[in-house]
């Protein structure tokens, strides 16, 4: 547990360089929670630049991209920082807020109770990150092998270079602590979050029971998968770029931007998401003057799509034709809702209260919240339309993933509507007035 | 005015669905967990992905002794069939064999591989001697066995 704890705090001590480096004048709530993930995102990168370069992996590699990395973030955080206002503001805490960390608690407890256990994990994520820890780099030839295409070798590789960063560091492949890693990624978009809130809505009280009503949506139960990190850096990722177009900070945009280059080297729905976020700020009136902005999203990915591309590591979606398959599935609508009421999500309470929050609150969301709300309805049809062109059966999908699925943007949506009934029920937030900006 | 909800009536329905998003919402296992025996959860993860095929997960820590890194190992069960069982454990076998090739000997529609089979170097038999000429069984457990091209 040493070497996961140990990652964890580099993360953070990375992050905060990286965060602060990127938005000058970043609250304490915004560089706390976005420290971990972004940090330690960094030395993965390292690693995937060492193997292009024919470098084998070590410890001592991954130490020094670490203190590397945290001496150039530093003055870069420095140098962006001359002028930024020194009195940082952050979040007020709440009695509330120990029934999070409670929460939270038996999250770690979860998370830790044994080693990973997801097939997904064994047969993907773990899988492949194994695979490269003994090889000490990415083996794409192994990757591309049709033996094996069971480990699909196409998703973005992210999470497998973060579970590197952990072997590397304890010397030896052991999947048994990885789950600390997920407390950390759920904490650190709930950190975020809870800022948010009590920025919005001036209760800490307000906020901080809010964010309680969150923590099962950021505690991802896939452990291993890549669901708990890609819910920390999409969620993180459209919050802030919703947090710049709302306070008119280019810098925050910037900062969900990198969030959003992360997603898209977690997961393939991390890639879409981009494309959902662009779209979003594409309808939002002062969002289309932004949408340059995710730049930082196109250069982090821009790696793997070439790397993919060259070593012909193909998504099953896309293999065969793919048009047939939409016809075919679309000729049979019924199956789609009768594979839905077989596979139902759970938690038909929460369910029903987003469905009264949404029709007792359409407008104001509409008005307060188009951008959020068009990257959900967005990033909804890209898993529609996956399921449509896979080349398995629509059953099949629906028992197998439509939960899990869904839970990359269950946290976003009950954010949303949470934020928005908080705003309601304290009625403070006047038609058409702008979120006051306390950082400012 | 506030813009809020606009009347009482519309703020008790915020607040009726704000309180059911909190309970709906609410992860119990999350509190659950605090008081549970952590060694009996550990043992329960740690052969949770293989109790379709009980003592495979040992099998293949077996195999992983015996089957030296870079080699091709291939997986066998009595009456494969892809959807069941066989692929159930060959995709699970690659984890324990990393820094070795598993080699699937039955394919998706459950025709058997002979080109694989020529390939292998190693075969690991779930509750079963392997019934293929060439091999020499090496190994013997209560979950099958391990075989080696002579």
């Amino acid at each position: 547990v040493t070497a996961a704890l140990l990652l964890v705090v580099a993360g953070i001590a990375i992050g905060t360089f990286a965060v602060r480096a990127v938005v000058p004048d970043a609250d304490r709530t915004l560089i706390w929670g976005g420290a971990f993930p972004v940090g330690v995102s960094i030395p993965a990168f390292v690693l995937l630049a060492a193997s292009l370069a024919g470098a084998d992996w070590s410890r001592g590699l991954l130490i020094a991209s670490f203190a590397l990395a945290t001496i150039a973030l530093a003055a870069a955080a420095r140098l962006r920082g001359r002028g930024a206002s020194e009195r940082r503001s952050g979040l007020t805490a709440s009695w509330i807020d120990a029934g999070s960390l409670i929460v939270l608690g038996g999250y770690a407890v979860y998370a830790t109770a044994g080693p990973m256990a997801e097939f997904d994990f064994l047969a993907m994520w773990g899988m492949k990150g194994k695979e490269f820890f003994l090889s000490r780099g990415i083996d794409f030839a192994w990757l591309a092998h049709p033996w094996n295409q069971y480990t699909h070798p196409d998703y973005p590789i992210l999470l497998t270079l973060i579970y590197d960063e952990l072997a590397l560091l304890q010397g030896s492949w052991d999947d048994r602590w990885i789950g600390v890693l997920f407390v950390a990624f759920a904490g650190s978009v709930l950190l975020i979050l809870r800022g948010v809130l009590e920025r919005e809505s001036g209760s800490k009280h307000l906020a901080a029971l809010g964010t309680l009503g969150l923590v099962p949506f950021a505690a991802s139960p896939y452990l291993g998968m890549a669901e708990g990190p890609l819910i920390a850096f999409g969620t993180s990722g459209v919050i802030l770029v919703r947090e710049g177009l709302r306070r008119g900070q280019s810098s925050l945009v910037t900062l969900g931007a990198v969030f959003l280059g992360l997603a898209a080297n977690t997961k393939n729905e991390g890639l879409t998401l981009c494309l959902a976020v662009a779209f979003g700020l594409l309808v939002s009136g002062e969002g289309r003057r932004l949408v340059w902005r995710l730049w930082p999203a196109v250069v982090l990915i821009a790696p793997w799509l070439v790397l993919r591309s060259i070593h012909g590591l193909q998504t099953d979606l896309m293999g065969g034709s793919v048009l047939e398959r939409v016809v075919s599935h679309l000729r049979e609508p019924a199956l789609f809702l009768e594979s839905m009421s077989r596979y139902p999500l759970g938690k038909p309470l929460f369910w029903t209260g987003v469905a009264i929050a949404v029709v007792l609150l359409l407008g104001r969301l509409v008005r307060r919240d188009r951008f959020l709300l068009t990257v959900l309805v967005v990033q909804f049809g890209f898993f529609m339309a996956a399921y449509l062109a896979s080349p398995h059966s629509i059953d099949w999908h629906f028992r197998y993933s439509w939960e899990r699925v869904l839970s990359q943007l269950t946290l976003m949506l009950a954010f949303v509507v949470v934020s928005n009934l908080i705003a309601a029920i304290r009625g403070s937030v006047r038609e058409g007035e702008h979120i006051p900006d306390a950082a400012g | 005015v506030s813009e809020g909800v606009g009347s009482r009536w519309h703020r008790g329905l915020a607040v009726a669905a704000f309180a059911l998003i909190l309970i709906g919402g609410f992860e119990s296992h999350y509190i659950r967990v605090l008081f549970s025996d952590r060694s009996a959860a550990e043992e329960f993860f740690r052969e949770l992905p293989y109790r379709k095929l009980p003592g495979y997960r040992q099998l293949l820590l077996d195999a992983a002794n015996l089957v030296p890194e870079g080699s091709r190992v291939a997986f066998w069960m009595p009456e494969a069939r892809w959807q069941g069982g066989y692929r159930y454990g060959f995709e699970r076998s690659g984890y324990f064999l990393a820094g070795r090739q598993p080699v699937p000997l039955i394919d998706s529609s459950d025709q058997f591989r002979e080109d694989n089979l020529g390939k292998s170097e190693w075969i690991i038999c779930w509750r079963c001697e392997v019934p293929f000429p060439g091999f020499e069984t090496v190994w013997r457990g209560a979950a099958g066995s391990v075989a080696k091209r002579t």
